[in-house]
């Protein structure tokens, strides 16, 4: 009791849920007035069924007394219970909880992002500072009639060439790190990526195809994007098929191998295919590194759908990933279907992916390292995971976009380069520092 | 007393292997039944095929209702498993474990309520867990772990407890208060315990009835003093022991074979 005295609360006002009168609350921290009213568990339980949350002392005396009247005379158990009532009465212990995403990692993670997209659209030949991007943007929102401080010809640049791009890098990063994280919890393998189910191998097939046998005068930009999602889809639902065909209902290892094997297949007929016309091995090359040279509005209207649906539905499901971290026996014992749940993540990651793919090529390194970083800085738990890998992956791929269109100025280096380069590095610290286990 | 569990002419094939033959079984409301038998006898399986998690020819009901055509999520508010190798992600606190065991009673979509925080409470302090609450669960001993394997369990608020060699980890003195604990707790919430155990005086100290299994079939069943006898064992451990009743406990004692 004497450590319990000497933390002093702060009380705050609030109004009793029971009789609607104000009363000073410490929120059953140490120190809070209800500690000194013991009562029976039983009646606690009466409480919190009753009062959503704290309840004002004369209504807590009322329940007391009536708990003495009803068990006068049965002296014993009084004193057992005595031990555990020290709390508040009619909320839950605030240490009984998720951690989840706690509101500073969630505000860092806004600012990163926020930063991300106001240097994304900053950088360029010409030089439009954040201040008049701010300005346009409000401009733009037609609220406070304020008038853009830009000429014409740089609000073209900055809505018609640097938006669009930065918005697509942010879709790419934010749905290749939250596939990532999917992957990585449904197969309960650090090491799963989004590309783990051969997305890579076939989004490269269907591409190379299209650049390869595509007719004379069709357009090459509409087909690819197309090529590329049909090839992703077509791989992972033939390692699905194999995978369970092959007893990949009982574990993940059995579907991993299938997508291996796909993915192998895949590429041993993109290299023939690249072998026979050699000529098109440069347009290849370039589009598997990847990159937002091309982005345009309409790419941004095309994907967005796919990631938007894809990556809220993943992240509805982030309590479910932290149950099935349990395993899929124990996540079966507590009524999850787990081969649903695990076929239903497994395809939205995927379809997301292959929209991301199809518009920006294979971009290595965002899925498997964005959500590590996040588990390992915040937390192991998919509540967190989850959101912030979202956030943090398009930030990342931004600015990673906006280095590959800085550093060889006025050529751009692939995305994939930059990813890896800053990226392995800083995650190489990270990996030294934390002194969480990875998974 | 009406029936919690019921096998009818239970098998189970995994591969070419037969694991369980026509197992027929009952546990009442309210009993305390454990499965006792030799390594490979068919013990975790029996309680898996009763927690719905494999396929197997026959019947089970659980609360009457077959559990093959149960939904999980309601399969998982009758019944709550403690396997015999729990998952325990390290860097899991207490309290985020424990609500896992809420998972039942909440929306696929949704997050826990304040009504589920309240049941994890509960959970946590039954079994005298508060001060570990934010703990992470790599920081904990294997009695602390099993304790809070059984929290989770609780805070499914599931009539029927199947477990699977909860005191396998323990030491003597873990295994007696986990084992007293079971029994107070399942005599204050009313439940139904279907255990598996190898330790055979412990298992017939605190069970009701006893079920033998050797070979994937039920070859004894009763109550422990009937069950445990030298000739019922040395049959089917190809143990020499000797059984001691005192004060209407049974002791089995193993006894080294006296070499000439």
């Amino acid at each position: 009791m004497a450590r319990l005295a000497q933390q002093t609360s702060s009380r705050i006002a609030k109004i009793c849920p029971l009789c609607g009168k104000p009363f000073g609350c410490a929120q059953g921290q140490p120190g809070c007035w209800c500690e000194a009213v013991v009562l029976r568990r039983e009646t606690l339980a009466e409480i919190r069924a009753a009062a959503d949350g704290c309840i004002c002392p004369a209504c807590l005396s009322a329940f007391a007394a009536k708990e003495r009247s009803r068990f006068e005379g049965d002296a014993d158990g009084a004193g057992e219970n005595t031990a555990t009532t020290i709390w508040a009465k009619a909320l839950p212990h605030s240490a009984v909880r998720s951690r989840g995403v706690s509101a500073l990692w969630a505000f860092i993670a806004l600012v990163f992002l926020a930063g991300a997209l106001l240097s994304g659209l900053a950088t360029g030949a010409a030089s439009i500072g954040p201040t008049s991007i701010i300005g346009s943007v409000i401009s733009h929102l037609q609220i406070f009639h304020v008038s853009s401080s830009l000429s014409s010809v740089d609000e073209a640049i900055l809505w018609q060439v640097r938006a669009p791009r930065v918005v697509l890098a942010a879709l790419v990063g934010g749905m290749l790190a939250v596939a990532g994280s999917a992957y990585q919890g449904v197969f309960r393998n650090p090491l799963a990526d989004p590309y783990l189910l051969g997305v890579a191998a076939g989004a490269g097939l269907g591409a190379t195809l299209a650049i390869a046998y595509a007719a004379a005068g069709s357009d090459i930009g509409l087909l690819l994007p197309v090529a590329a999602f049909a090839g992703a889809a077509v791989a992972v639902a033939g390692a699905y098929v194999l995978g369970r065909s092959a007893g990949g209902v009982r574990g993940t290892s059995t579907l991993i191998l299938a997508g291996v094997i796909v993915a192998l297949f895949m590429t041993a007929i993109q290299t023939f295919v690249q072998q026979q016309r050699s000529e098109t091995l440069r347009a290849v090359y370039s589009w598997i590194l990847g990159g937002f040279g091309t982005a345009d509005w309409h790419a941004v209207v095309v994907v967005a759908p796919y990631i938007a649906v894809s990556s809220a539905i993943i992240l509805l499901h982030r309590r479910i990933l932290d149950v099935l971290s349990l395993g899929d026996e124990e996540a079966a014992s507590l009524g999850i279907d787990v081969r649903r749940a695990r076929l239903v993540l497994v395809l939205l990651a995927t379809a997301g992916t292959a929209a991301a793919v199809a518009v920006s090529g294979l971009i290595g390194f965002v899925g498997i390292i964005i959500p590590h970083t996040i588990r390992l800085l915040v937390s192991p738990s998919y509540r967190a995971i989850i959101p912030l890998s979202l956030l943090a992956g398009a930030g990342f791929l931004i600015l990673a976009d906006a280095l590959a269109r800085t550093i060889l100025a006025p050529s751009e280096l692939p995305i994939t380069v930059v990813t890896a380069f800053f990226g392995a590095p800083f995650f190489a610290i990270l990996l030294r520092t934390s002194r969480r286990l990875v998974m | 007393m009406s029936t919690a569990l019921a096998a009818r002419d239970v098998s189970v094939t995994i591969g070419d292997a037969r694991i369980l033959s026509d197992v027929s079984a009952t546990v009442d409301r309210g009993e305390w039944v454990t499965v006792i038998g030799p390594n490979g006898a068919g013990k975790t399986t029996l309680l898996r095929a009763f927690a719905g998690l494999l396929t197997f020819a026959g019947q089970v009901l659980v609360e009457g209702r077959a559990v093959l055509s149960s939904r999980r999520r309601e399969l998982a508010r009758q019944i709550a498993l403690v396997p015999q190798q729990p998952q325990t992600p390290h860097e899991l606190t207490v309290a985020e474990y424990v609500l896992l065991g809420r998972t039942p009673h909440i929306g696929y979509f949704a997050t826990e309520t304040r009504t589920d925080r309240l049941a994890a409470e509960r959970a946590i302090a039954r079994l005298s867990l508060r001060q570990f609450t934010n703990r992470l669960l790599g920081s904990l001993s294997g009695g602390e772990l099993q304790r809070v394997v059984l929290a989770r369990a609780l805070a499914q608020e599931a009539p029927i407890l199947l477990l699977d060699e909860p005191t396998s980890a323990l030491d003597l003195g873990r295994q007696q208060d986990a084992l007293e604990l079971l029994d107070e707790l399942r005599r204050a919430s009313e439940l139904t315990v279907l255990s598996a155990m190898h330790d055979l005086s412990l298992a017939g100290q605190y069970a009701d009835r006893l079920l033998l299994l050797d070979g994937g079939r039920v070859v004894a069943q009763g109550k422990p003093d009937a069950v445990l006898s030298e000739g019922v064992i040395a049959a089917h451990y190809g143990a020499q022991v000797r059984v001691i009743h005192e004060n209407g406990a049974v002791f089995v004692l193993p006894q080294r074979e006296e070499k000439r």
